[in-house]
């Protein structure tokens, strides 16, 4: 690779020079990512990061220059080029009435000439208007809208990228972690929409840079704060409101913002005809803070935080709660015109506890904490290569589970010992546009994982049985693991409307999820690789052909993909996850395959704008000690999902959106057969998710009011119906004995919602 | 204790978020039959019962159908063989035959040309300490009224489990999706307080005849996991699987020998309501 890198660099000839800077929205200061900076005639092309940098080495002359990214009024600028320099552009968004619909934030045919296959970015703007549960605006519910990107159902956060698990999405806020991104069992996402900025999910070619979950990536980036004048955002809604007040604290120097969102499901909770439901709390809570400060032309500080907390109680029967705290420091540095250097220290730390009797005797609890130093990289050597570099590493520690029990409590205090590990890897990548028409990108990470001290480490025999325990004194390394991960996308541009795309990934993913039910639970656990959990590994092909038609007002594609997994994960009849510090001798591995085919057909702009998207596919798993060892599929396989989502703006004031869902069901275990043991009836299981759940579908409607929208103030209604045919889609199907002759059983269907309008408005001044 | 979190989960969020439930027509396919067997084997007056039945279709009117003229003999380790007979479809005894404490005890139970067997080991009699009573006051679904608490002192440095059965008024309590089953996991070696776990809650003038069992490792598991796919309990689980049964050659159910301790209480009112 190093010499491919050194042949590119022109040594002779005309004498280039580089051109950089950062690209920033004119009305607020923000930084714009993925803005193309392009000579007219193309030849030249430079795209800014997520910190809104570009670098863009020019032979010297004389140039245009359009500056573009969708949203935003495209500009063109003249440039002398003589020597380096240090351009900063700043571009107005688009005027409201000329505005449609941002289904991705790039010029015209970007999805055409990127290099990025399987890569969705989505902004808050596009999901405004979107009508989801409750009128809860939210990006990751927007984002399991399109192909490739399975819901894990009502009531779940969790998300399925191309028949992978739960676990294997990796999920960014400003670069920390998120373990568990759902409020109150899954139903709302931790996410604020006000406070972020833009979001990329990575399903196809996954940047090296990234690592450590096998199926994709989604990075989160919250807003930074208007720098040029005070600003204040919120929304109200039925079951939660949430507002942000942001400013500059040095105008054009350093800007903060702070946002909270909290809801008030409690209040329902009064109407309750029980007193112990009538005395509950019942809420979540967000709170995002983020500052930073611009501390020379070259330099620049960010300091971000979250905090967010479920708390459920019943007084005197029950109490849990669960949530997350993230911490990043960042510093940007721009050394030269080429190189761009970005320091990070983070911290992330999930946590849950359980009061077992409601009044603070005995709890339970489990925590995730990692502190992660990471250093980036990214080197312009000239205008056809882009190289990226840099080094990372992760201290893990978990706590699987703890007891406290108050003094005088017949419980005693007990605490499994924390598993500690180091998650370290280094990575070199560069995207080269070899020929006019042919771009690669080629990365390699190396990615490792090693097991420290202080901690007990188990050994099981073949049945599971303990057979010793092995207590190591701290920074003791006890077992590292990990390999080599090549990353390659390459992108023919066929015509400027047409390309075609091909990927392929090896990842490795050293923490993995425990869950054993049916809703992803707050006290799912995490659990690290070891002596006797090998790290899930996973391969990954695609090719793709992007299409665009009429000018790029339509833009459509086909992606095909195939994903090997190893060393995936299940449980053991009967395993016991809870507060079990041998967990390990629970689980049974084996592996996974999936294949599909993904559709996506879009419109840009106009007054109806919107996509359909379309997922044909199949995942399996097969374990020698599940189902006989015979391939059964995995519980996300679905094999049709489709969603159309449309947004037609009836006038200046007025938006009506719908989207429409359908997907064929999860794969279920039922029984075939019953028989009576201890006087109960129960069902005899042959056969693991042999069955199908029935098919779901549902409408959604939504109409946005703007009521004023000036320089100064906007403020607007957005009312929503959720399920707008009322379907029962089931929850979950179960059997039972009939209440009125036990001798015979029937199949039940839960569906949790029918037909729910609400209503919110939001306002902004 | 992981399930009844995700019931108090489930039943709060769906229980004022507009759901709904219905009954449907689901076709499930029946597989080949298999054959259930329930042994137990307790320390008392009682005799060894064996109860052999075959699965049958899940919607059905007829539960399981009892297996007759099997052969079945039990033999305790260092003991002889000996036969039970069978005393009504379906059920097979061995009576006047004592039970010996801190032995295994193997079951045979022969039928069309295959032996099913398993082991279960008569732990010691582990006595009641105390058994109180307690008034719970009732939330959402679950009924207000009495229930009963034992207290054991469990032996140190061994593994116990122990399962619970109530009778009350001479019928014995059973509730769909709950055992009282528990394991010394946490407590070893304390007075351990055995808190009711399921639902039902006896009224002022009750008799309610306690029995604590002390069950073997095996037994326990077979509990647990039967707790799990019956009943409400049955949601929360993603994979549902038949219970780990000590039988071999793919018999479900399970053998359990025993030892138990029994206490009878009469509720009666309480002076003052516990908190």
């Amino acid at each position: 690779m190093l010499v491919l890198l050194l042949g590119c660099l022109e040594a002779f000839s005309q004498q280039k020079f580089t051109i950089s800077g950062t690209i920033t929205d004119a009305s607020n200061g923000e930084n714009l990512s993925g803005v193309i900076i392009a000579t007219n005639n193309h030849n030249y092309l430079a795209i800014s990061n997520s910190y809104g940098f570009y670098s863009l080495s020019l032979p010297a002359g004389d140039y245009t220059l359009s500056i573009a990214l969708m949203g935003f009024e495209k500009r063109e600028q003249v440039v002398k080029i003589h020597e380096n320099q240090l351009i900063d552009f700043s571009l107005k968004p688009r005027n409201f009435e000329l505005e449609a619909v941002e289904v991705n934030g790039n010029k015209g045919n970007e999805n055409i000439t990127s290099i990025e296959s399987g890569n969705v970015r989505i902004s808050p703007k596009q999901i405004e208007n979107i009508p989801v549960l409750f009128g809860e605006k939210d990006i990751m519910k927007t984002m399991q809208l399109l192909p490739g990107i399975k819901q894990s159902g009502e009531g779940n956060t969790g998300f399925y990228v191309r028949g992978g698990g739960i676990d294997q999405n990796l999920i960014l806020l400003d670069e920390a972690p998120v373990y568990n991104t759902g409020h109150l069992l899954g139903f709302f996402s931790v996410f604020n929409s006000e406070a972020i900025r833009d979001a990329n999910l990575f399903k196809g070619s996954i940047p090296a840079e990234f690592g450590g979950r096998a199926s994709s990536v989604l990075d989160i980036r919250m807003k930074e704060g208007n720098m040029k004048e005070y600003q204040t955002n919120g929304n109200i809604g039925l079951i939660s409101s949430n507002v942000s007040f942001e400013g500059p604290i040095k105008e054009d120097v350093s800007s903060f913002i702070v946002s909270g969102r909290r809801t008030y499901a409690d209040l329902f909770l009064q109407f309750a005809p029980d007193k112990d439901i009538r005395d509950a709390s019942l809420y979540f809570y967000d709170l995002n803070l983020k500052t930073n400060f611009k501390l020379n032309s070259t330099t620049r500080l960010f300091v971000s935080g979250y905090l967010g907390r479920d708390k459920f109680r019943i007084p005197d029967q029950f109490g849990f709660d669960w949530g997350s705290k993230t911490a990043t420091v960042r510093l940007n540095h721009s050394f030269s015109k080429k190189l761009f250097s970005n320091s990070s220290f983070i911290y992330s730390n999930y946590s849950y506890h359980i009061d077992l009797s409601g009044d603070n005797e005995v709890i339970m609890g489990s925590t995730i904490q990692d502190f992660n130093l990471k250093q980036d990289f990214s080197y312009y050597p000239n205008t056809k290569n882009s190289v990226k570099f840099g080094i990372n590493f992760i201290a893990h520690e978990t706590v699987p589970g703890d007891i406290q029990a108050a003094p005088g409590s017949i419980y005693k205090s007990l605490e499994v010992r924390p598993r500690r590990a180091l998650e370290y890897s280094l990575y070199l990548s560069n995207s080269q546009q070899i020929t006019r028409r042919l771009q690669a990108y080629y990365g390699l990470r190396l990615a490792l994982f090693t097991n420290v001290g202080p901690g007990d480490f188990y050994q099981f025999d073949s049945s599971g049985n303990l057979t010793q325990t092995v207590s190591y004194n701290s920074f003791k390394w006890v077992k590292t693991q990990g390999g080599p991960e090549p990353r390659l996308a390459l992108n023919y541009v066929i015509s400027d409307r047409a390309s075609l795309k091909a990927s392929y990934n090896h990842i490795y993913q050293f923490i993995h999820l425990l869950s054993n039910s049916t809703s992803s639970t707050p006290t799912d656990l995490w659990i690290p690789s070891s002596d006797n959990v090998k790290p899930q590994i996973a391969d990954q092909w695609s090719i793709g052909y992007f299409h665009n038609f009429k000018q790029n007002l339509y833009e459509s594609s086909v992606e095909v993909y195939y994903k090997n997994l190893q060393n995936q994960i299940d449980y053991k009849n009967g395993a016991d996850l809870v507060f079990n510090s041998t967990v390990e001798a629970e689980l049974v591995f084996g592996r996974g395959w999936a294949y599909g085919a993904e559709y996506l057909f879009r419109k840009n702009y106009g007054r109806l704008t919107g996509w359909l998207g379309y997922t044909l596919s199949k995942t399996m798993r097969q374990f020698d000690s599940i189902n006989d060892g015979k391939p059964y599929p995995a519980r996300q396989d679905r094999r049709h999902d489709l969603s159309l989502v449309a947004q037609y703006k009836l006038s200046n004031k007025l938006i009506l959106s719908a989207t429409w869902v359908y997907n064929t069901g999860n794969a279920v275990t039922f029984p075939n057969g019953k028989y009576v043991i201890a006087g109960r009836t129960v069902g005899y299981y042959t056969q693991r998710n042999g069955y199908r759940m029935p098919d779901y579908h549902r409408l959604d409607l939504g109409l946005t009011w703007i009521r004023r929208h000036t320089a100064k103030v906007e403020s607007s209604w957005n009312f929503s119906i959720y399920n707008a045919y009322a379907r029962e889609n089931a929850y979950f199907i179960s059997f039972r004995p009939k209440e009125d002759n036990p001798n015979e059983t029937e199949a039940v269907q839960v569906s949790l919602f029918k037909f729910i309008p609400s209503i919110s408005y939001k306002f902004k001044f | 204790m992981s399930n009844k979190l995700i019931i108090f989960l489930c039943f709060i969020a769906s229980g004022f978020l507009y759901s709904c439930e219905k009954v449907i027509d689901y076709d499930l396919n029946t597989s080949q039959s298999a054959i259930v067997i329930e042994a137990t084997v307790a320390d008392g007056n009682e005799p060894f019962k064996v109860m052999i039945s075959k699965t049958a279709p899940y919607f059905g009117s007829s539960q399981s159908t009892e297996v007759s003229g099997a052969t079945v003999s039990i033999k305790a380790d260092g003991g002889k063989q000996r036969y039970f007979t069978e005393v009504s479809p379906g059920l097979y005894q061995l009576s006047k035959v004592l039970a010996a404490k801190r032995t295994w005890y193997t079951i045979y139970v022969e039928y069309e040309g295959i032996t099913y067997t398993a082991r279960s080991y008569l732990n010691d009699m582990v006595p009641i300490v105390d058994c109180t009573v307690s008034y719970f006051d009732g939330f959402g679904i679950l009924d207000s009224g009495y229930k009963i608490n034992c207290f054991i002192k469990d032996p140190p440095n061994i593994e116990n489990y122990y399962q619970i059965k109530m009778y009350v008024n001479g019928k014995l309590v059973n509730n769909e999706g709950e055992m009282d089953v528990y394991s010394d996991k946490l407590f070893d070696g304390k007075v351990i307080g055995l808190v009711q776990n399921s639902s039902n809650v006896f009224k002022e003038s009750d008799t309610v005849l306690i029995e604590v069992q002390a069950i073997d490792k095996a037994a326990y598991n077979y509990f647990s996991t039967l707790e799990s796919i019956s009943g409400l309990d049955i949601i929360a689980s993603a994979s549902p699987s038949n219970p780990i049964s000590n039988f071999d050659n793919g018999a479900l159910g399970y053998f359990s020998a025993y030892s138990y301790d029994q206490r009878t209480v009469v509720i009666s009112r309480l002076l003052s309501k516990q908190n």
